[in-house]
């Protein structure tokens, strides 16, 4: 493997499985292989010698990818690891309960939806930016927005009216 | 009560973020699928190559090309694209384009080469392969190259400025 793009993958790794995530609902599993496909993808593209290039390639391979069925199809080639993921914890700090209420309807949208709340709230970006990077027109960017935070904003409200059901 | 959703969506996508453990070295996985589909690719590349020998005997460059490349993956390699989907020849470099956005550019020893002119739109151009088509990669003059495919196809190439970006990058 290139020098350089090892050197890439060391460094960012990290981040991108964050990003990965995201997009994948908080499935570690899938977030990994996302990750890996995405480099694998982005390696085979010829950017391993233009690494400036590479990570917002990889963004973008791996938004596409978590709004696709390329896990159903891929050889599921997982990374086994002794580092179990959180799936539950114990959250008393203000506005906690928000914070839960909000991911829960995150990892429930449709997977295009979440990947715009995804690349605006957690990436920045622009719609336009948005628009680009899953191949969309900013009209649908924009509607998924708003429907994805009506739908927030919903579900928020009716916790309010019959308290934590939890 | 109202809140402002999208600075809490915020807070909300940081924190959870924040519960990721990434494996401390990823670059094993890594290697096996980058070695497990270029194993991939060199079958296809061979198998067209055989297919393409056997069905004509007429194209010079194909009388004169070189064993297709071997099916083995070289171990420790890394399954580097180049070394492992092409051969060398008198004739230039076996190679595999992409073509299922239309003929835009070729990787060829880690150089990028730009289809000039491009063809095909954003399509396969009539005539060549849905996804990728084998041939021969020859240097015509300094920057200059022309692809010869192995049904006859052909693409004129220059040699892209160092940095610039691959135009068919995003292709899926």
């Amino acid at each position: 493997m290139d020098a350089r793009f090892a050197e890439f993958v060391q460094a960012r790794h990290k981040d991108l499985l964050r990003r990965a995530y995201l997009l994948t609902g908080g499935d570690h599993a899938a977030a990994e292989d996302l990750v890996q496909e995405a480099l694998v993808r982005g390696y085979r593209a010829g950017l391993r010698s233009h690494i400036d290039h590479l990570e917002p390639y990889i963004l973008r391979t791996m938004a596409n990818l978590s709004t696709s069925r390329w896990r159903r199809a891929s050889s599921r080639l997982e990374v086994l690891t002794d580092n179990v993921p959180e799936t539950q914890r114990e959250d008393t700090a203000a506005g906690g309960k928000d914070h839960d209420v909000l991911w829960d309807v995150l990892r429930d949208l449709p997977r295009q939806q979440r990947a715009v709340l995804v690349l605006r709230f957690y990436e920045a970006l622009g719609e336009r930016e948005i628009a680009h990077v899953l191949g969309v027109s900013v009209g649908t960017v924009r509607s998924h927005s708003a429907r994805a935070l009506s739908r927030m904003r919903a579900t928020l409200a009716m916790h309010d009216e019959v308290g934590d059901p939890r | 009560m109202t809140r402002d959703v999208e600075a809490l969506l915020a807070e909300t996508l940081e924190r959870h973020a924040e519960e990721v453990r990434p494996h401390p070295d990823p670059l094993p996985d890594l290697e096996r699928r980058l070695r497990a589909r270029s194993w991939r690719r060199t079958v296809i590349t061979a198998a067209a190559a055989a297919g393409a020998v056997a069905a004509t005997a007429t194209g010079v460059l194909l009388a004169t090309s070189p064993t297709p490349s071997s099916p083995t993956p070289s171990p420790g390699t890394g399954g580097g694209l180049v070394p492992a989907e092409s051969d060398r020849s008198a004739d230039g470099v076996r190679v595999t384009i992409s073509t299922h956005c239309g003929v835009r550019s070729a990787w060829v020893d880690g150089e990028l080469w730009l289809a000039s002119p491009p063809l095909g739109g954003h399509n396969p151009p009539p005539g060549w392969d849905e996804n990728e088509t084998v041939g021969f990669f020859v240097i015509t003059a300094p920057e200059r190259a022309e692809f010869h495919g192995d049904g006859r196809q052909k693409a004129l190439f220059r040699l892209a400025e160092p940095g610039t970006p691959d135009p068919n990058a995003g292709c899926e």
